[in-house]
């Protein structure tokens, strides 16, 4: 807990930007951090978050940071040209680099003729919410929203302890979009039935993570045909109609992009074999990372919390991870505290 | 359970194999290293010459590697060299049965070789995802060619805190650059940055620098100074 929340309170460091009003809150934030180890008071955990959340506000306000990921220009860019009119992904999107320039350090290594990533490889209400509110107020906001939302649920640990696994650099610099992502698959492990299902759908619709979900979902109600029905045709519907206007086959390819997108591979999977030089082809990671995923999907069993889990095995064989397994472990965490009838062993039933 | 963490183990290793032995996934080049230089005498190697050698029937479109610290990042072959960054490059080409000899740079000053380590380089073909085996080279002291004719650029770099980042920075050869509450050059550098916004002027904060700003892009002339800020003037 004490962790978690001095490395919540640390995430105000990942801005890069600094003034004495900025530091005096982070330090009345580390002091409180200190005073929640010393004793549990729920007034401390909500000073914590306040300063941070204030602390954070005025140099997100006050100063003009930059794209801190080529993700971040990629979102910035498509939002401009989806509120110009233009679509995303048939556009080249190069320009991003030159209407929000990045440090090269953070740039992603691609293998074609293109220095820079110029695709977008995620779902339309990525850059759909980008284009009404810019990133970092966006990841900021719904930062604090899924504190109030924990604190409602008399579970405000939890949100130290998700900010422990997951870190707070997304969650603080618009940097990426993952904190929504998770955030909405949060407020799905609260919910039952198809609404949950819809959810996950919703969190896929800014970041693919939580589609990975929904197979096992569906294996928890096969059998059940009228509710296996409704949680197939919600989360579809949820999922498509944000994308509705951009729907093509090129919508389709980009998408896949993590699989697809010919970018260096990454992180700490076992295509480090490739790295260190065994002559392993980019194919045989995404085969490899398929055919993991349907033998965990066919060895799952029905109606148990493994499934929050089990997706994040899959990205130990893929080609490229940035530590994307981390989602999954911190919802599996989750799961435990949030799910309504949760608490007691492994096996439950909706 | 452990019976079946183990079959499916089996099958990923097994599925593994199979693809690499049936794809022959590797590029039919030799790479050597020939040569090292440490543009801008900055005590690292961040100009690496190779000599590529292709043995197959078709062209290759080499896209470079270097294993980094754990993580590969893209290098700058030197005839894609630009005074913006490569956002659309043509590949340089080896022909079938032919060999070039190729620069690549590092693609920021954050990058660079400390002396006497072995390179990993790995070659990519730009246009089918097809890779080369790794190539590491010998751990022999090569002497690294220290400013030869040539500089190199960068396409970025985080200098400090009060200097905004995403600056491209010319280096003349001789140079050094160092960071202390700013960007010191000692020798000559020229930065420069695309400027957003409806930025009008700008006055940049240094010592021995003369800047100008034309068509929202901000340049900076550095000859031995430093440039410690810049503050924008909005109208």
């Amino acid at each position: 807990m004490f962790l978690g929340a001095l490395t919540f309170v640390n995430g105000v460091l990942t801005l890069g930007v600094a003034s004495l009003v900025i530091y005096l809150f982070y330090l009345l934030g580390v002091a409180f951090v200190f005073l929640y180890l010393i004793k549990e008071d729920r007034r401390f955990a909500d000073l914590i978050v306040f300063f941070t959340f204030v602390a954070t506000f005025i140099a997100v306000s006050v100063y003009r940071l930059p794209s801190q990921t080529d993700e971040e220009s990629l979102i910035l860019y498509a939002a401009y040209l989806f509120s110009h009119g233009a679509n995303p992904y048939v556009e080249d999107l190069i320009n991003a680099y030159r209407m929000f320039p990045i440090a090269e350090p953070v740039v992603t290594a691609t293998l074609s003729p293109i220095y820079y990533v110029n695709v977008f490889g995620y779902p339309a209400l990525s850059f759909e919410i980008a284009s009404v509110v810019y990133p970092q107020i966006a990841t900021l906001t719904t930062t604090f929203l899924l504190y109030l939302f924990l604190r409602w649920k008399n579970k405000e640990k939890l949100f130290f302890i998700i900010m422990l696994i997951i870190g707070s650099f997304s969650a603080f610099t618009g940097a990426s979009f993952d904190i929504i992502s998770l955030a909405i698959v949060i407020v799905a492990l609260t919910m039952q039935g198809w609404i949950r299902s819809a959810l996950m759908a919703l969190s896929g619709d800014i970041k693919q993570f939580a589609l990975l979900y929904l197979p096992f979902i569906w294996k928890d109600y096969w059998g059940q045909w009228k509710e296996l029905a409704k949680n197939v045709t919600a989360p579809l519907a949820v999922f498509l109609i944000p994308n509705l206007p951009f729907i093509s086959l090129k919508w389709a390819y980009e998408v896949l992009g993590p699989l697809t997108q010919p970018i260096a591979n990454q992180g700490i999977s076992i295509s480090l074999l490739s790295m260190v030089g065994l002559p392993i082809p980019n194919i045989a990671y995404t085969v490899a990372f398929l055919t993991l995923y349907t033998a965990l999907l066919i060895l799952y069993k029905p109606n148990t919390r493994w499934k929050w889990i089990l997706p994040a095995f899959i990205w130990l064989v893929s080609w490229r991870d940035l530590n994307y397994f981390l989602f999954y472990i911190t919802v599996w965490v989750s799961s435990y505290e949030l799910e309504r009838n949760g608490n007691s062993d492994d096996d439950y039933h909706n | 359970m452990s019976l079946k963490v183990v079959i499916i183990i089996s099958i990923i290793v097994l599925e593994i194999l199979t693809i690499s032995l049936l794809w022959k996934p590797t590029l039919p080049l030799k790479v050597e290293i020939v040569r090292v230089y440490d543009v801008g005498n900055v005590g690292y190697w961040n100009v690496v010459c190779l000599n590529v050698t292709n043995y197959g029937n078709s062209p290759v479109y080499p896209v470079f590697l270097l294993n980094m610290f754990g993580s590969e990042k893209r290098w700058v072959v030197s005839s894609q060299i630009v005074t913006s960054p490569p956002f659309n490059s043509t590949l340089p080409v080896i022909p079938p049965h032919s060999w070039r000899l190729i620069n690549i740079s590092a693609p920021s000053p954050l990058y660079f070789i400390p002396p006497s380590t072995r390179i990993y380089v790995q070659v990519y073909s730009g246009y089918n995802f097809v890779n080369s085996p790794v190539y590491v080279t010998p751990n022999i002291t090569r002497p690294p060619i220290v400013n030869p004719n040539f500089s190199i650029v960068y396409y970025s770099g985080k200098y400090n805190e009060t200097v905004p980042w995403g600056w491209y920075v010319e280096l003349v050869p001789g140079t050094k650059l160092s960071y202390n509450n700013g960007v010191i050059v000692n020798g000559t550098a020229i930065f420069y940055q695309p400027v957003l916004g409806n930025i009008r002027n700008v006055t940049v904060v240094g010592y021995n620098i003369s800047y100008i700003l034309v068509d929202h892009v901000l340049y900076i002339y550095v000859h031995n100074g430093y440039v410690r800020g810049i503050v924008e003037n909005e109208p």
